[in-house]
């Protein structure tokens, strides 16, 4: 078998700009608009498609977000970037993969039907600048926004397809523009040699799974009925782990942060140094009764144990009802003898003095914190808005100031730990 | 999800469906769906007369 | 240069000790005792305009009066921070900074500190209204516990956020807040867990809560054949319009609604504005979330005495203890009124 051994290949952009020829030049991206758009109006289902930029610093906000991608293309190695979308179910994280880093493709639009309940119309913000820009790990790259409007008469479910086939194209477009450029840096991901004496670290991957609109896709399908399942850390860098959930802005993790997850590209630093990288299980949270979510965590233990890790590091996406998932998995390692640490968001409400997390097990002793999304916030004045005039409450002007909940910044607490955020005791 | 149950400190807790309909099913047909539904309310009640001394998960 | 009014007792004013104990309130210019030390550690960024003295037995017999005399010289003076003490172990001593710090805070709105002994009793009372720094149990700390003070309140004056109580050095307020960690989560999580399997200590950023005081049980219902049962659920399920604005997520209210209106045909549209499930399948039928169909055929068949007209819904996604606990409380209080014997209770 050709070995998980991918070469990623890293073109660091630090100005994207609007100009007659898409293209990359050094440090500097250039994108002819209407071409892009053109890509995205290639699908029926998407009216209209404008590409507008935002640099950190601005003072600029962005509405409705949708997901975002990092442009990733393959160079070598079998299969397609994002594969289950782009290309077949072939199996990726071989080879060489091309990378920008410092941007991102974020998608911003309304959905053509209403909702309630779980998928209720909730704001999705990312501030380019100021206070408000330490509540979004989005502020500090440079965002490609596609905004996108729907075809009449579509349905949610097939916009929703059609938004995210839009961004992944964008993506693997764009970076395709530095084949055969001499990148900034060459990371190689390999895993496969252990040394001795060292820990064996695994990583649990839970996954959003709730249903329409609020779940994640794994090679283009959606993780409905995901037994916990070993993966190899490079399929999920090639984009094999794609987001599709809209629920509450600041508890998603969006494609760009399973492209860069934190806990997987630490592990893989690491590996060889003073760990060993045994592996990665995805698990789905919200399993929806409790025997299923001890099935599901048992599953997931055991496969720890076939890893034969020694320790494992846990985060999950959503709330109290995937948590639950989590420390079940949490606790059936440690009685295996798995060593854990939990990352998590916290809950203490509003004013910070209520119980910090949604459950609990004694044996998650570990525990570190990625922050809350309590409250609300103010939202400055800001000079320009990308994506709306209006919040989707359809009164507030997009512009500022205003208040709002702390939900709605755009992964605030990323449950990988993508942003900058932490609990802590004042 | 009897587990968060326990953990905030109820007492009389029973299993019933799946969390986003903990009181049907929606797999069953509609008459089957009601009988199994009056089983999960009958078997709610028993709890609610049973003595009890501390928390109890009921099957 | 900001202002800095100092609060001392009897006995640091030099005016003698337990037998002095009820000198009367005064208010002396520029720096007292201790005022001294402190007015060298707040290191010519600010000065000791003014100091207040009382008794300790003064302070506690007469609180109603020295409080408000204390406020008024504090108002007049202009002052940018009240500090008091440090009272290091000293019982009565400790209560008079602490409840001055309070009442100088929430009536003046001016930033107040003051420095006690961790287990004086005015700890306890005041940590979570009061910015209190932890010093030794003795006055032979006084000059640390001065730095430390001057340090913490020349900052907290300047209107600077403060760090996170151990980075900062104060006792803990006892809430939770977001601050900026460079340190990425990922980094900090794979050194917890490989100081974990190495058996090295770490520390933990959450401590697991302490497990919650058992509730005893309610008394079964004795006849179920003539007992009322209400039906209530964290569900959601609400008429369309959701009249009572019950909010999607981290709910602060709860309603009711006649459960006759549930039944098909009854005219009221419900549906579900949890923010936490997949409703589809409860909008399709309530009877999935609220059974009223399944417990009105156990009424008819004489299982259970009668329903009570109404149900009960809230939403439980994201809910803080607190407000779950109010809302439950709510609920409960509103069915004992209307004579209810048991609830069933449905959960997502």
């Amino acid at each position: 078998m050709l070995p998980f051994r991918l070469e990623v290949e890293t073109h660091r952009v630090r100005q994207v700009q609007l100009g007659e020829v898409t293209q990359l030049a050094g440090d500097v991206l250039q994108i002819n608009a209407a071409e892009v758009a053109g890509w995205v109006l290639q699908d029926s289902r998407i009216a209209t498609a404008r590409l507008e930029l935002a640099h950190p610093g601005e003072a600029t906000r962005i509405v409705h977000c949708l997901d975002a991608v990092e442009p990733r293309a393959k160079l070598a190695g079998p299969g397609s970037i994002f594969p289950g979308f782009l290309g077949g179910p072939e199996t990726v994280g071989r080879g060489r993969t091309v990378r920008l880093a410092g941007v991102s493709v974020l998608t911003s639009s309304r959905y053509p039907q209403p909702f309630s309940g779980l998928l209720a119309a909730r704001e999705a913000l990312v501030d380019m600048s100021g206070t408000t820009a330490t509540y979004s790990p989005f502020s500090q790259v440079i965002n490609i926004v596609l905004v996108l409007t729907p075809q009449a008469g579509l349905d949610n479910a097939d916009y929703d397809d059609a938004v995210r086939r839009a961004s992944l194209k964008v993506a693997q477009g764009l970076a395709r523009l530095a084949i055969d450029q001499a990148p900034d840096d060459v990371a190689v991901f390999d895993s496969s040699e252990a040394t001795a004496d060292l820990p064996r670290v695994a990583y649990f991957y839970q996954l959003q799974g709730q249903g329409p609109m609020a779940d994640t896709f794994l090679y283009g399908r959606t993780i409905d009925n995901l037994v916990p399942s070993l993966i190899h850390p490079n399929e999920v860098i090639d984009g094999a782990i794609v987001s599709g959930v809209y629920v509450y802005a600041a508890f998603k993790n969006p494609t760009y942060l399973h492209q860069n997850n934190p806990v997987i590209w630490e592990l893989q630093a690491r590996h060889g140094k003073d760990l060993n990288f045994a592996g990665v299980i995805i698990n789905r949270g919200h399993n929806y009764t409790q025997f299923d979510k001890e099935r599901s965590s048992h599953w997931a233990a055991k496969l720890a144990g076939f890893l034969q890790a020694d320790g494992a590091i846990l985060t999950a996406e959503g709330g109290g009802n995937s948590a639950i998932d989590m420390m079940l998995a949490c606790q059936y390692m440690e009685q295996m003898g798995i060593r854990t640490t939990v990352m998590t968001y916290e809950n203490p409400g509003p004013d910070g003095r209520g119980w910090p997390l949604f459950y609990t097990v004694p044996e998650a002793d570990a525990i570190v914190s990625l922050g809350m999304a309590e409250g609300s916030t103010r939202m400055p004045p800001v000079a320009r808005v990308i994506g709306d005039d209006l919040l989707l409450d359809d009164q507030t002007p997009a512009i500022g100031p205003f208040e709002t909940a702390m939900y709605s910044q755009y992964c605030a607490p990323s449950q990988v730990g993508g942003n900058v955020l932490v609990g802590r005791q004042f | 999800m009897t587990a968060m149950a326990q953990s905030a400190g109820a007492n009389r807790i029973m299993s019933a469906g799946r969390i986003p309909h903990p009181v049907g099913d929606p797999l069953r047909s509609p008459e089957e769906e009601f009988a199994w539904r009056q089983g999960v309310v009958r078997r709610a009640l028993e709890t609610l007369a049973t003595p009890l001394e501390q928390a109890r998960v009921f099957p | 240069m900001l202002k800095v009014i100092h609060y001392i007792n009897q006995f640091f004013a030099g005016i003698g000790g337990e037998d002095k104990a009820d000198a009367g309130f005064e208010v002396r210019p520029g720096a007292v005792g201790p005022g001294r030390a402190l007015q060298a550690a707040l290191d010519g960024q600010a000065r000791v305009v003014l100091t207040l003295v009382c008794g300790d037995n003064t302070f506690h017999d007469q609180r109603t009066d020295v409080i408000p005399a204390a406020l008024s010289a504090i108002q007049e003076a202009g002052a940018d921070l009240f500090v008091a003490g440090p009272a290091f172990n000293a019982g009565r001593y400790g209560l008079a900074c602490a409840s001055l710090c309070a009442a100088v805070e929430e009536s003046l709105g001016v930033p107040a500190i003051t420095g006690l002994f961790p287990e004086n009793p005015a700890v306890e009372m005041y940590r979570d209204r009061v910015l209190i720094v932890p010093t030794s149990h003795s006055a032979a700390s006084m000059k640390e516990a001065v730095a430390a003070i001057a340090r913490v309140g020349l900052r907290r004056a300047s209107g600077v956020r403060l760090r996170p109580a151990a980075e900062e050095g104060t006792i803990p307020m006892g809430y939770r807040a977001n601050w900026v960690e460079q340190t990425p989560a990922a980094v900090r999580a794979v050194n917890m867990l490989l100081a974990k399997v190495a058996g090295r200590p770490y520390q933990s950023e959450v401590d697991l809560p302490p497990k919650p005081e058992p509730v005893p049980p309610a008394s079964p219902v004795a006849d179920l054949s003539k007992a009322t049962v209400a039906l209530v659920t964290e569900g959601g399920l609400v008429p369309v319009d959701n009249p009572d604005h019950i909010e999607s997520s981290d709910a602060t209210k709860w309603a009711r609604y006649p459960l006759a209106q549930l039944a098909a045909g009854a005219g009221v549209s419900f549906q579900s504005i949890h923010g936490g499930y997949d409703a589809r399948w409860v909008n399709a039928d309530p009877n999935r979330m609220v059974p009223r169909d399944a417990a009105q055929a156990l009424v008819s068949a004489g299982v259970v005495g009668r329903l009570h007209e109404y149900f009960y819904v809230t939403v439980g996604t994201g809910t803080s203890v607190a407000h779950a606990a109010e809302i439950g409380g709510g609920i409960a209080r509103q069915l004992l009124a209307d004579g209810v014997h048991a609830a069933i209770v449905t959960s997502t």
